[in-house]
């Protein structure tokens, strides 16, 4: 469960979050929709802890963040919560595969394997895992940020 | 007295210069990359301070040709101190001093243009940092440099051909006093030119082919 409770948050003076509050249920897909500049991409950095508000709480299951907070040092909610980012930052210097497997780490599972497997052929990526990013196609590089997300089983 | 014989007649001197340019390399290089890096890093951590004194050193000696450096440190500073220091050792100071700039300022920039949302992807995937520093912010930081940084130490090794003005008996003073004696600048000369090749050649050649399979696009940024 994700709850969100007042936030609030400012760039340079200028209110982008004012007392925004949002739960999102497990297993659920939440849309946020607003015209450009309206704090979509703050919001999504807030709930990714990846920027700090003002004012506020954040539940993420029995963790709670009450702001302001300074570090979330030994708290990270990561990769319980994690991104898929509008630039996609694919690690450059590896392949399509080592990208979606560096965070699984060395020993990975045969379970894990199999979901790997499992994902390569929903997304059908057979054809370049073996590719580097600058080798592939725009939408090869988001399939490969979202399996890399996806992977890692965030909540 | 072709190019073969003149390099058998002079064999020993030859290699006698050949060895104090490469003895000279080795300092700059040595100096250049391992002080370099570390100065590079810390200016990058420490902009305030060391960044800002490296970046105005680096302004500084862009405005001073090689030569006059080399110079200045061999006469000038010399007489001002009252000192005598042996001019191998002036040579390998004030072009490890270029060096140790010039590495620095590579290091620093692929640090400074490093696309911080890299790391951030890292922190999202649970990655810690030690993991991100290894596994991705190396990596890709010591493709970026290595180009730069082959295409440099090149660069040095020809600089060294200005120690033999300061008379240091590095290889191109010794095909000087060669020529001076035979008088055979052609053979002379091509075989000096040949040995430049032969080295720098497969380094700079070996830098493209770096830049070109492993330097990786950054462009996501």
């Amino acid at each position: 469960m994700l709850q969100i409770e007042k936030i609030c948050k400012k760039f340079a003076g200028n209110s982008v979050l004012r007392n925004i509050s949002l739960d999102i249920e497990p297993g659920t897909i939440t849309c946020v929709i607003g015209p450009s500049g309206a704090g979509k991409t703050t919001l999504l950095r807030t709930i990714g802890m990846l920027e700090f508000p003002e004012s506020g709480r954040v539940s993420i299951d029995d963790e709670k963040y009450a702001f302001p907070l300074k570090s979330i040092a030994g708290r990270e909610p990561w990769p319980k919560i994690t991104m898929v980012f509008q630039q996609l930052f694919i690690w450059p210097h590896l392949t399509i595969k080592q990208n979606i497997l560096l965070p699984i780490g060395k020993n990975i599972s045969p379970e894990k394997y199999r979901q790997f497997e499992k994902l390569v052929k929903t997304f059908r990526m057979n054809s370049f895992l073996d590719r580097y990013p600058n080798q592939v196609s725009l939408g090869q590089k988001q399939r490969a940020a979202i399996v890399r997300a996806l992977m890692l089983s965030p909540k | 007295m072709s190019v073969i014989e003149i390099i058998i007649k002079y064999h020993e001197g030859l290699l006698g210069g050949l060895l104090v340019t490469l003895k000279l390399c080795a300092i700059i290089w040595t100096f250049g990359i391992v002080a370099g890096i570390s100065l590079g890093y810390l200016g990058f951590r420490h902009k305030l301070w060391i960044g800002n004194i490296l970046s105005s050193f680096s302004f500084l000696l862009s405005g001073v040709p090689v030569l006059v450096l080399l110079f200045w440190l061999h006469y000038p500073l010399q007489e001002i101190l009252q000192i005598n220091i042996d001019p191998f050792i002036t040579a390998a100071a004030a072009l490890s001093i270029i060096n140790i700039l010039a590495v620095s300022d590579i290091v620093r920039d692929a640090l400074v243009e490093f696309p911080n949302e890299y790391i951030i992807a890292g922190q999202v995937c649970g990655l810690k940092k030690r993991q991100i520093y290894l596994q991705i912010q190396f990596p890709i930081i010591l493709r970026k440099i290595i180009p730069s940084l082959l295409t440099t130490q090149v660069s040095m090794l020809q600089l060294t051909l200005f120690a033999s003005l300061i008379s240091v008996e590095e290889i191109f003073k010794v095909a000087q006093r060669i020529n001076a004696s035979v008088y055979r600048p052609i053979e002379i000369y091509s075989a000096l030119a040949i040995f430049f090749l032969l080295i720098c050649l497969p380094l700079n050649g070996l830098a493209i082919w770096l830049k070109h399979n492993y330097t990786r696009n950054l462009s996501e940024k």
